[in-house]
């Protein structure tokens, strides 16, 4: 099977997110492969095991997000592909993708259910849009057979089957497996494979790669208040809790 | 004409005999090289010394004082009788006996080893098939050396008796036993008695010989072996992890994934094993209904690699060759997640509301709480597990056999917590966690095979520095609460004398948080000159390295190192066991050059100063735990327990496991972050043996120690009335007074 997997760095989550002229200071920052965007890759490489084939990952972004190409060849891909882009629209890199992606055939292709930072959910879909090929997600487990795949999605609280000829786009959920630890011959190994690059300009037309979307604003949230324990006979809690919904949520 | 023909048979007997057990030997030295070949530590002093204590001086035997006396008896014992065996088969031959001084004491001292002797293997008897020690094997087969000892001694004894009527020497007082055969066959003929004196001389030199032909295939071997083992032994601190060369580009494979990946030394081990069990008999793990057994590790690995050197050379390990070798050892069961107690579900909350214990009796080491027939610990089911599926197995062969899985399973490598007490038990010297943890380094480095919260754990230290990826720059958030106190940072304060190296428990973890605070209010009560390393701290790897990663763990050193080298740093405190050991007998492996405390020492060096005066009194009953990674790592158990005596009104108690024998808390060896299905949870059956001892406090004096006990405290619905805390928390309150 011939498998791409989309992927994106993204700042690590435990990271303190440190707001500087209006942007999301990266300097020191931790940078990890967003975890939905693992478990795509390691859903491939399970797929790779079983039924043979390579695993080409690709990411759009800066020369920084090399490193989450070497983790993904560390853990086992066999070929990674950067393009050099600043673009951040989802339209913009859905459309770097498809160039990619139109360079080889591809039987599946993989992507993570949403990014960590943004909570942007749209370029896998936007990518199976582009290439034209149904797409499925978010899937919590995966088989292939006779050419097919057969997929249980998370449907908001249910378990919806869905069936569909390859090629095809998935879009991977948590529960899909568990990503594998990268061996020490793994690491040493990606440190020589090569990494093809493109240039983002060269693969697509630049009224593409304009933004879209515009941030209005960048605010870090409010910090949260410390929690409560209410004290003291049984009924004055409730007088004291019943008294804190009405004042500070306003119920009346 | 009948002493020449004699001597032609005695001579191609014994020739015969001879050569058979010196292949065997050889055969088995030869599976030995398979290993990789070891530098030793020119430090033959050392060696002599730990041959002299603990060959001659039996000293780790003597630990199970019964079993200890027995062994002294038969070990000291065998070395006379071949002063003896020398002399009778040299009469047998020639007539004449060897010329000893002193001839008729000689002759005394002989018989009455040989009656000792005869004791020793009756107890020995007892304790194996009437006591029924749990950690030794029954069966047919540990008996045989009982019946060899036995039919050997009344050999000799019989020889003697018969060679006493055959001459018509009178009886003796210098002489009891033969004196007294020889005085049960009144009238005897002395053709007769001649008869009977060639059939007991060659019963005795049969017997003998068949015996040291069995010694080198069975456990026995470490009558050989064992004594090399002890020279052999390490001669740095216990514990101490060798480093692997990752940079080595000729290294095909890091850890140990085939037998052929240990040391030779390591492999060494294997045979000097002689199964007494004791390792197993102390381990947390099979204590608590793991697969884990250091016993079973040890011979499953020997067993395996006899087969394995029989494949490699095709030549049977055995001589004489009784029957045909079919198949080879594997494990029949080769995961096991929900352990080996019957009752499987005694973990968590049914342990603390009761659970119906295994029909077994209890074993010699398990201990009971009081007014209660519920064993704390058994290490029974274990054993019964490993006997019952190492097996041969007719369909495998050498390759197939893995010794990942086959030999060894998954199970049994995550379930070490690291705790050494098997090392510590071990008589001949063996070390079990190095063996272990190369098993785990080939798991993680090779085939990045890691239990799932072992993984997340190694991937947050790797990503923010502490297991639970908090962030890195909330390390020193801790000192929000320290009111007014001020603890400077290296850049606050370039002079400091003693660098306080907090640590990821003491620096995250809110309960350690707590034993932090306390701790650095004594530093500054003392006037200590100290400063933290502030954000750029990061984890020892003590973590990932006993969970294997080596590569994750030299990282974390050599960062740490430069930091410490940016900043001067000549002493190191800190409140955390496994930061001190890998500080102080790991890090000087890559460069470090410092010394290293525990806070535990320095309290109380600074109450010996009398920097510290422990004011208020505590009126408690307080037990103390050991940490292993303090205990038996390095040898810290006397500095916390001044410290809680300094205390007026300190009532300290000893649990039945302290010092030494203290059983681990059940978080070592990266066990603190990953699950614990199978069986009992360790820090349950701890918290039960402190609570034998009805203490008011258990205190500690290690963050992985007091987080499993005050689980265990919570568990079993006592930490109302049993409170958990460290030995600095302790000091504090009688240093500061109640708050």
């Amino acid at each position: 099977m011939n498998l791409l997997v989309c992927i994106r760095q993204t700042l690590d989550t435990e990271e303190k997110i440190v707001i500087e002229n209006g942007k999301v200071s990266h300097a020191d920052a931790k940078f990890i492969i967003n975890p939905y965007d693992e478990y795509a890759i390691e859903e491939a490489l399970r797929l790779r095991e079983a039924e043979g084939g390579t695993v080409t990952v690709v990411t759009a972004g800066p020369e920084q997000a090399e490193s989450a190409l070497r983790t993904a060849l560390a853990m086992g891909a066999d070929k990674a592909v950067r393009i050099n882009t600043s673009a951040a629209d989802a339209r913009a890199i859905a459309a770097l993708l498809a160039a990619i992606a139109k360079k080889e055939t591809y039987d599946l292709i993989l992507g993570g259910n949403f990014d960590v930072d943004t909570g942007a959910g749209q370029v896998p879909i936007r990518l199976a849009e582009e290439l034209d090929m149904p797409h499925i997600g978010p899937v919590t487990n995966l088989k292939v057979q006779n050419g097919r795949i057969r997929a249980e999605r998370d449907a908001e609280g249910a378990t919806e089957v869905v069936t569909c000829a390859l090629p095809a786009l998935i879009t991977a959920q948590q529960g899909l497996n568990e990503p594998r630890y990268p061996s020490l011959p793994g690491i040493m190994k990606a440190k020589r494979k090569p990494i093809a690059e493109f240039n983002g300009d060269e693969l697509v037309s630049a009224e593409l790669l304009a933004d879209t979307a515009q941030v209005v604003a960048l605010f870090a949230p409010q910090p949260k208040e410390p929690g409560r324990i209410l004290q003291g006979e049984l009924d004055d809690q409730v007088e004291e809790l019943a008294s804190i919904l009405r004042i500070k949520c306003g119920l009346s | 004409m009948w002493q020449l023909l004699n001597f032609l048979l005695f001579l191609l007997v014994t020739a015969a005999f001879l050569l058979m057990t010196v292949t065997v030997i050889f055969r088995r030295y030869h599976n030995i090289k398979l290993g990789k070949p070891v530098q030793f530590a020119k430090e033959t002093r050392k060696r002599i010394n730990a041959v002299l204590l603990k060959v001659f001086g039996q000293k780790k035997l003597l630990k199970d004082r019964k079993s200890g006396l027995m062994h002294v008896v038969m070990f000291y014992g065998f070395i006379i009788l071949q002063f003896g065996a020398l002399d009778i088969i040299f009469k047998g031959l020639t007539g004449h006996h060897l010329p000893y001084p002193a001839y008729p004491f000689f002759q005394l001292s002989q018989e009455l080893t040989a009656l000792l002797v005869l004791i020793a293997a009756g107890y020995a008897f007892y304790r194996r098939y009437i006591e029924k020690l749990k950690r030794l094997k029954r069966g047919w087969k540990p008996s045989l050396v009982i019946i060899f000892l036995t039919s050997l001694m009344f050999a000799v004894l019989f020889t003697l008796g018969f060679d006493r009527l055959r001459t018509g020497e009178p009886g003796s007082l210098l002489a009891p036993a033969s004196s007294l055969i020889g005085a049960l066959f009144p009238g005897m003929t002395a053709t007769a008695a001649t008869g009977l004196y060639y059939f007991a001389w060659w019963a005795h030199l049969l017997i003998l010989l068949s015996f040291a032909l069995y010694i080198p295939q069975s456990k026995h071997f470490h009558l050989i072996t064992a004594p090399v083992n002890v020279f052999l032994g390490r001669t740095g601190p216990p514990g101490k992890l060798q480093p692997v060369d990752l940079e080595d580009e000729q290294a095909e494979s890091f850890g140990a994934g085939r037998i052929e990946d240990f040391t030779q030394k390591q492999l060494l081990d294997l045979y000097a094993c002689v199964e007494c069990g004791r390792c197993t008999s102390m381990c947390p793990a099979a204590a608590t209904g793991k697969v884990l057994s250091p016993m079973h590790l040890i011979t499953k690995m020997r067993d395996h690699l006899t087969e394995k050197g029989a494949a490699v050379t095709s030549r049977s390990p055995w001589l004489p060759p009784f029957k045909e070798e079919n198949g080879i050892h594997a494990m029949q069961m080769t995961s096991c997640p929900e352990g080996t107690w019957i009752d499987s579900r005694v973990t968590g909350e049914t342990a603390a509301t009761g659970f119906t214990p295994p029909d077994q009796p209890l074993s010699a080491g398990a201990t009971v709480l009081p007014g209660s027939a519920r064993p704390i610990t058994d290490i029974a089911p274990t054993i019964a597990w490993h006997q019952r599926y190492w097996q041969k197995d007719e369909e495998k062969k050498m390759d197939t056999v893995g010794l990942i899985g086959d030999v060894i399973t998954e199970d049994e490598i995550w379930a070490c917590t690291t705790c050494r007490n098997c090392e510590d038990q071990c008589p001949v010297d063996n070390e079990h966690v190095d063996k272990l943890l190369d098993l785990r380094r080939y798991l993680v480095l090779m085939e990045g095979k890691v239990p799932q919260e072992a993984q997340r754990a190694m991937q947050n230290i790797e990503r923010q520095g502490n297991p639970w990826g908090m962030s890195r720059n909330d390390r020193t958030k801790w000192m929000d609460g320290l009111g007014g106190l001020k603890v400077p940072t290296v850049k606050e304060n370039p002079d400091f004398e003693y660098l306080f190296f907090v640590g990821s428990m003491g620096s995250y973890d809110n309960r350690t948080i707590k034993v932090t605070r306390a701790f650095v209010r004594l530093l500054n009560k003392a006037g200590v000159n100290f400063a933290i390393l502030g954000n750029e701290e990061k984890n020892s790897g003590d973590t990932p390295r006993r969970m294997g990663n080596e590569f994750l763990f030299q990282e974390l050193c050599r960062e740490n190192i430069a930091t410490f080298e940016k900043y001067h740093v000549r002493k190191i405190v800190t409140a955390c066991p496994h930061t001190f050991n890998a500080l102080k007998n790991e890090y000087p492996d890559f460069g470090l050059k410092a010394e290293v405390v525990h806070h535990t020492q320095l309290l109380d060096q600074l109450i010996r100063e009398g920097k510290l005066v422990p004011e208020y009194p505590i009126n408690a009953r307080i037990t103390y735990h050991d940490s292993c990674y303090l205990g038996r790592y390095n040898g810290v158990y006397d500095p916390p327990r001044s410290v809680l005596k300094a205390i007026q009104g300190v009532a300290l108690v000893e649990m039945k496991r302290s010092r030494e024998k203290a059983m681990c808390c059940g978080a070592g060896g990266g066990r603190m972050w990953m699950e614990e299905k199978a069986g009992k949870r360790v820090n349950i059956a701890r918290t039960e043996q402190a609570l034998e001892v009805h203490p008011g406090i258990i205190s500690s004096a290690c963050p992985y120690c007091l987080t499993m006990l005050s689980d265990g405290t919570k568990m079993k619905g006592v930490d109302d009335h049993v409170l958990t805390k460290d030995v600095a928390e302790i000091l504090a309150e009688s240093v500061f007074g109640p708050e």
